[in-house]
């Protein structure tokens, strides 16, 4: 158990752990002595081998410094910027998306030749399907799932679509959820 | 040599409170700093008290550094500044002597080291290198082959498994026991 320990630090040494092992090296290297102390002659056996072994380097050198450092207080490093550096690329990409998205909205509004919006007035905010003589489109499965059905426009449908686009105006940012609506219709003979 | 890892790890406890980690980074590089300063500054005990500076200016800078560049690079500029302040502040203090920073780089760190150590600490020194050096030769082949693959030409345990033909694990355990070989021998050198 305690030399493959002590292999580990080995490896450690040689920077070749990572992720959760060095840190519980880490944990148990700082809090033990003589884990410390056999860190200390891996790297100076790595030095002696190099040739670059300093005159007369003991435990003292170590400890000065230590010493020194009792009288300092501890550091606390200023909070990191990376997060936020990672972070940017995100709420690029997001507000890009919504651009992307409000820009597509508004063109296809302008090929369908509806760049002016009604002004909403108290007669058009509550309307039934009768009212709007919407007639509904049902759907049925193609036999070729990749056969497109040409899109099947209503005169009403863009001065509805105008009406959407208003009330989300008015309504306030709430993504894509205002130009989503749901309806039902009773079938014939319902 | 790229960045560490573990020193990345050690200089984040330290950067989070813990000064233990910061004794884990000196005994990782006190000898190759003290042998970086020890080009500029002569003197062995003056070279001591540099690198001793350059350690704790690295200790009190830490808290800005942001791991862009290695540790140990960001250590060696460190140490490197703080030797040539030290000599220009010794030939402001002594007019008579010309130092010229530019000049002490260029001395090569062996010469000097050993035209200024003193007969004592090359002894200990010397001893140390003597005993690592036959506790290598002594080594099996495929122990000593990791070992110095490693340690003298820097090579991942991946390249020397790949080089020596066999299991990162068995690169792994041949170091360990390389080491624990040559350490046995330095124990008995009796150091302190």
């Amino acid at each position: 158990m305690n030399v493959s320990k002590n292999e580990r630090f080995s490896a450690m040494a040689d920077d070749e752990t990572q992720g959760f092992e060095l840190r519980r090296l880490s944990d148990e290297l700082l809090q033990t002595p003589e884990d410390l102390q056999r860190w200390e002659r891996y790297h100076l056996i790595g030095d002696a081998m190099r040739g670059h072994l300093a005159p007369q380097l003991d435990q003292h050198f170590a400890q000065g410094i230590m010493a020194q450092l009792e009288q300092e207080p501890s550091i606390q490093a200023a909070p990191q910027r990376s997060r936020l550096r990672h972070a940017k690329p995100v709420l690029g990409f997001g507000m890009a998306a919504a651009v992307a998205v409000a820009v597509l909205v508004g063109l296809q509004n302008l090929v369908d030749g509806q760049n002016t919006y009604p002004v909403l007035g108290p007669g058009m905010a509550v309307q039934t399907p009768e009212q709007q003589n919407i007639v509904p489109v049902f759907m049925t499965a193609s036999p070729n799932p990749f056969e497109v059905s040409p899109p099947v426009f209503h005169p009403n449908d863009a001065r509805f679509n105008a009406y959407i686009i208003n009330h989300a105006e008015h309504a306030g940012g709430r993504g894509i959820m205002p130009y989503v609506r749901v309806v039902g219709y009773a079938q014939p003979g319902e | 040599m790229g960045k560490s890892v573990t020193d990345e790890e050690l200089v984040r406890r330290v950067q989070a409170g813990d000064k233990a980690a910061f004794n884990a980074l000196v005994l990782k590089y006190q000898h190759k700093i003290v042998n970086l300063v020890s080009r500029y500054v002569h003197d062995p005990a003056l070279s001591f008290d540099v690198a001793q500076e350059a350690f704790i200016k690295a200790y009190r800078g830490l808290h800005n550094f942001r791991g862009e560049s290695a540790f140990y690079t960001w250590l060696y500029r460190i140490a490197i500044n703080t030797a040539k302040n030290h000599i220009v502040s010794e030939s402001r203090r002594n007019p008579d002597i010309s130092i010229d920073a530019q000049d002490a780089e260029q001395i090569g760190g062996e010469s000097a080291l050993k035209e200024y150590a003193t007969p004592e600490a090359e002894l200990l020194s010397s001893e140390i290198q003597a005993t690592v050096q036959k506790a290598v030769e002594s080594l099996p082949d495929d122990l000593r082959t990791a070992i110095i693959l490693r340690e003298l030409e820097g090579m991942s345990y991946e390249e020397i498994a790949q080089a020596m033909n066999c299991p990162i694990g068995t690169v792994r355990s041949r170091i360990f026991r390389a080491r624990e070989a040559i350490d046995k021998s330095l124990k008995a050198l009796n150091m302190d």
